[in-house]
């Protein structure tokens, strides 16, 4: 039989990644043959591909992860949902009902954490779901990990600030190494600003208990002209200089569209 | 007109706006509130502490050469995905507050404009 190799890496985006899930998608399952990647090292990214992986299966597949090597764990998916993930040195119980997402979620984490190179190898299941295995979706387990809230609240407001701003600054981790743009007069002050706003300048911190993983911010007027928007989520951030009007403006209108 | 008057109206007359008080930040303290509903302590102490904190990140000692000295320190907006919240001081050092909760998708703009009156009236019946 032919065996057709299938090797769009896990963190290809855009047309490439398409190209890939179209080939797959078109291709009998019984010519579907192992796919293997290496994942990336940062643990964020790592669940990113997991996720992405899991999202692109239909039939049932059975996924081996090694860390250097040797066998860390085996994921079961079909349907773009999580059947089951089995940490070869942790067996447990497997979880059912309310706790499911959370429990899958916790042991991805496991695995996204261990140090070492990791590498994703997925073929098709042999054995075939049983219809009452309690499953979980890639939409249940990124709400369950705060991935899709963290990725769309920040980048949404980044987006709808972008267009208006008179300056901006927006960072993943340190502000001091985000993507600065706009007039360069005002990027020593959206940074100190910025390391106001996380608590790292030294002076009394801004520590605000942010809830339940969702972005928060905060608008200063620095005249009757312009405003300061300073906003995070996690790792990510956003400062801005805005028009004054049209700064407190998208911030309404970030609100609505969320 | 009292404190608590002035806290009526601008609620009443601000489209959105579902909670205002007046604080003391050198206290940490909400003396003073105006809502339809009865409002625990708790919420009105962790305003409080919003404002604190809100305002120290515009500081007077921290004012950067290209922000007025009359707006730069007397106003921050605090908001997340669900609500605003307003926080307006006379000037950059007083220590009476003006807190104006917006519920989420409505204009900030108005508020803190008719926040920033409420405050200018208050200090000037107190001066």
């Amino acid at each position: 039989m032919t065996q057709v190799a299938l090797s769009t890496p896990l963190s290809a985006s855009g047309p490439a990644r398409l190209d890939g899930l179209l080939r797959r998608f078109a291709t009998p399952a019984g010519r579907l043959a192992r796919r293997s990647a290496t994942l990336p090292d940062d643990p964020r990214a790592r669940l990113d591909a997991l996720l992405q992986e899991i999202d692109e299966i239909m039939l049932p597949r059975r996924i081996e992860l090694r860390i250097d090597g040797k066998t860390l764990a085996h994921l079961s998916a079909y349907s773009r949902r999580l059947a089951s993930v089995e940490i070869v040195a942790r067996p447990g119980s497997r979880p059912t009902g309310e706790t499911i997402a959370s429990d899958f979620a916790d042991r991805l984490l496991e695995i996204a954490a261990t140090p070492g190179t990791l590498t994703c190898r997925s073929a098709r299941h042999q054995n075939r779901p049983r219809a009452n295995d309690s499953t979980c979706s890639v939409g249940a387990l990124k709400a369950a990990l705060g991935f899709d809230v963290q990725r769309s609240e920040i980048v949404r407001l980044t987006e709808i600030m972008t267009p208006i701003a008179i300056a901006k600054l927006d960072w993943v981790g340190d502000p001091g190494q985000g993507q600065f743009s706009g007039e360069g007069a005002w990027r020593q002050m959206l940074e100190q600003h910025a390391l106001i706003f996380l608590g790292r300048a030294g002076r009394k911190t801004f520590n605000r208990q942010a809830g339940a993983g969702r972005a928060e911010g905060i608008a200063i007027p620095l005249s009757a002209e312009t405003i300061i928007v300073l906003a995070r989520l996690s790792d990510r951030g956003l400062a801005a200089i805005l028009p004054y009007e049209a700064g407190l403006k998208a911030i309404a209108f970030w609100q609505a569209a969320g | 007109m009292t404190i608590k008057a002035q806290l009526d109206q601008l609620r009443e007359t601000s489209f959105g706006c579902v909670l205002t008080a007046f604080g003391d930040l050198s206290s940490g303290l909400i003396l003073r509130s105006s809502s339809e509903t009865p409002v625990p302590r708790e919420v009105l102490d962790a305003l409080c502490d919003d404002a604190t904190r809100s305002l120290a990140v515009a500081s007077r000692h921290t004012r950067p050469d290209a922000t007025a000295a009359s707006v730069y320190g007397t106003s921050v907006v605090s908001f997340t995905a669900q609500r605003s919240h307003v926080f307006v001081r006379h000037d950059p050092e007083a220590g009476d507050l003006i807190c104006a909760v917006i519920e989420k998708a409505q204009a900030i703009a108005p508020v803190l404009q008719s926040a920033r009156e409420t405050a200018a009236r208050i200090a000037e019946a107190g001066s």
